[in-house]
């Protein structure tokens, strides 16, 4: 009851427009009011600075950085070119095209808001261009935007590191093939749409095109293998690994002359707002997560499903729809932030694989920013597309379907995430 | 009169913003160096880095902190939106409702506000390299509370004032993060 109670409150205090962290914290603080506890607010100032200045959490800004580098820096344009040349000619051209070339800026940037707002425009432009129903190209943006945090880098990854205290380089490697594959869904739900909606695609590149292409996007296609290439050989920790993206991105826009000095500053302070924005809400959430636990939460959970008789596979499945649900509701590192502190209880009990898990959580979440009323990458994409937060999410469905397969997939088929990690860093 | 006061608060919102974005950014450009020095100083090991953690949990509470208060100023903490107000038929109505978002803020703004200036005064403890008050560490907390719990009251009083006279313009400085 207490923690129905609890989701109800915190439920109707985002609904009505109270910011997210408020809202957050503000549920804690008034259930230990309400039950005599007040003194307990002494820890809500500890609770919010210990949950905020970890290491690992360090990552966050510089992978926003990076993201927002790049789409400034002329990176995006010459991915789009190679990604074009590539695959430009397949059945949905220019839908083909936007897959691959934010599967390919996914190995940069980690956050599914920076690849719509950025890439995303270009994509939807040349779409547009060529021929596509705006609601359509709109679609794939948005769909494909959401591979970004799957394949690494990848902030949700690094804040379900730092939450669950999972090895966040072991995270990165578990997300890159659910990445691909979720790109390989796409493209063939694309590719199966491409005649009946008639959606045109380019002639075939000639080899010399894919290869000024490909020198062109040369040094943008490395910053994948530098990034991930360090973190796996040791050179550098994921959150060394984000500075260096960053000054990576910084570099490269120098260097193609797209980035200049007077630049510099509106970029770092719009990071840094998304940032602080992200990381008061954690902040706020690290507090909660202490209420539900200092409240025995979790544990009444417990107690709850083992009375059940709940299978890991039947606990599985009610996480997949509590995500699912939540996701329509909360951005996704909000749901991370209130919902971790409880699974991450429940899952060693059914023994589910902590890095199999935050890869299916991962995955749920990108669902929910592609689901009405609050889907963040519907926000992004619809700010520059303007066709309607509603009509893009009916157009989004296939792609919804395309995630919620691999999802499954992956939920009940460990050993996709799990084999690339194993093999490069060991059993863990 | 009324006028002159409201466009020189909008000038100190302004210049107060400003202020913010420069102190992060400048905590930014620190963290970002000093991260960078670790990798160096890991192939090169020119110095000790004993003191690493600490400057970085100084640094960057700050800047989450600060930058928090930057992003209250400017009213634009991630929210789920705004979509009530559009059945609300009445403008008071619209503007009471706000008022009670501004409330509920203002509630949470002053327990924080409250709580982490009792933790920076009563704190004893010290960091472990430099012997340093962890007063310091804190500080950036109730400055952050301080700024919050100001600009809510603005906000409120902007609400208020609208409910009395919903014709009333009032320059607010909101600006949206979500979309």
């Amino acid at each position: 009851m207490l923690t129905v109670s609890i989701f109800a409150v915190l439920l109707v205090l985002l609904m009505i427009d109270v910011p997210i962290a408020v809202a957050i914290g503000l549920t804690a603080v008034a259930f230990f009011v309400g039950m005599g506890q007040g003194d307990f607010l002494m820890m809500l100032p500890q609770r919010m600075y210990s949950g905020t200045t970890g290491f690992t959490l360090l990552a966050i800004p510089f992978f926003i950085l990076a993201g927002n580098l790049m789409n400034t820096g002329g990176v995006t344009k010459r991915i789009f070119r190679f990604a074009g040349a590539l695959v430009g000619h397949v059945p949905g051209g220019l839908g083909q095209v936007s897959v691959i070339s934010s599967m390919i800026f996914s190995g940069m940037s980690g956050s599914a808001v920076a690849d719509a707002a950025g890439l995303g425009q270009i994509q939807h432009r040349a779409m547009v261009d060529a021929g596509y129903k705006p609601t359509i190209s709109a679609a794939i943006v948005a769909g494909a935007s959401t591979i970004g945090p799957v394949i690494p880098p990848s902030i949700p990854f690094v804040l379900y590191g730092a939450i669950t205290s999972v090895s966040v380089s072991r995270l990165f490697l578990a997300g890159a093939i659910p990445g691909v594959l979720m790109g390989l869904a796409m493209m063939i739900g694309i590719w199966m749409m491409a005649g009946p909606r008639g959606l045109p695609s380019s002639p075939r590149a000639h080899l010399n095109e894919i290869l000024v292409s490909f020198k062109e996007a040369f040094w943008p296609l490395m910053a994948p293998v530098i990034i991930i290439g360090g973190i796996t050989t040791g050179f550098f920790t994921p959150t060394e690994a984000s500075v260096i993206a960053a000054l990576y991105a910084l570099l490269l826009g120098f260097a193609y002359r797209d980035l200049k000095w007077k630049d510099l500053p509106p970029i770092l302070f719009a990071s840094l707002k998304q940032t602080c924005g992200l990381m008061f809400i954690i902040a706020t959430a690290n507090f909660f997560g202490w209420f539900t636990i200092f409240e025995r939460i979790p544990d009444a959970l417990i107690t709850q499903l083992t009375a059940l008789g709940t299978s890991p596979v039947g606990f599985l499945w009610i996480v997949i729809a509590i995500i699912l649900v939540l996701g329509c509701f909360l951005d996704g590192n909000a749901i991370f932030l209130i919902t971790l502190p409880i699974f991450m209880k429940l899952c060693p009990l059914y023994g589910i694989d902590m890095v199999n898990f935050g890869v299916v959580m991962t995955l749920l979440i990108m669902i929910g920013n592609l689901t009405p009323p609050v889907g963040m990458c519907l926000f992004a994409v619809d700010s520059f597309a303007k066709v309607g937060v509603w009509k893009l999410a009916y157009e989004c469905l296939p792609y919804l379907v395309a995630i919620l397969l691999v999802t499954i997939l992956c939920a009940f088929v460990p050993e996709i995430s799990l084999w690339l990690p194993n093999y490069m860093m060991g059993i863990g | 009169m009324k006028n002159s006061i409201i466009h020189t608060l909008n000038r100190f919102d302004r210049a107060l913003t400003l202020t913010l974005e420069w102190v992060c950014i400048v905590l930014f450009a620190a963290i970002t160096l000093i991260l960078s020095l670790n990798i160096v100083i890991r192939f090169v090991p020119l110095m000790s880095m004993h003191w690493f953690d600490e400057i970085l949990e100084l640094l960057y509470g700050a800047l989450i902190f600060y930058g928090a208060a930057a992003v209250w100023v400017t009213h634009s903490h991630f929210s789920v939106g705004d979509w009530i107000s559009k059945y609300l038929k009445s403008v008071r109505a619209r503007f009471a409702y706000r008022l009670l978002v501004e409330v509920l803020s203002l509630l949470f703004a002053a327990v924080f506000l409250k709580y982490a200036f009792d933790i920076t005064m009563q704190t004893e403890e010290q960091t472990t390299a430099f012997a340093m008050s962890k007063k310091w560490l804190y500080a950036c907390m109730p400055i952050t509370g301080a700024i919050m719990v100001l600009y809510s009251l603005k906000n409120m009083y902007i609400e208020l004032a609208k409910i009395v006279n919903p014709a009333l313009d009032i320059e607010t400085g909101r600006e949206d993060l979500n979309h």
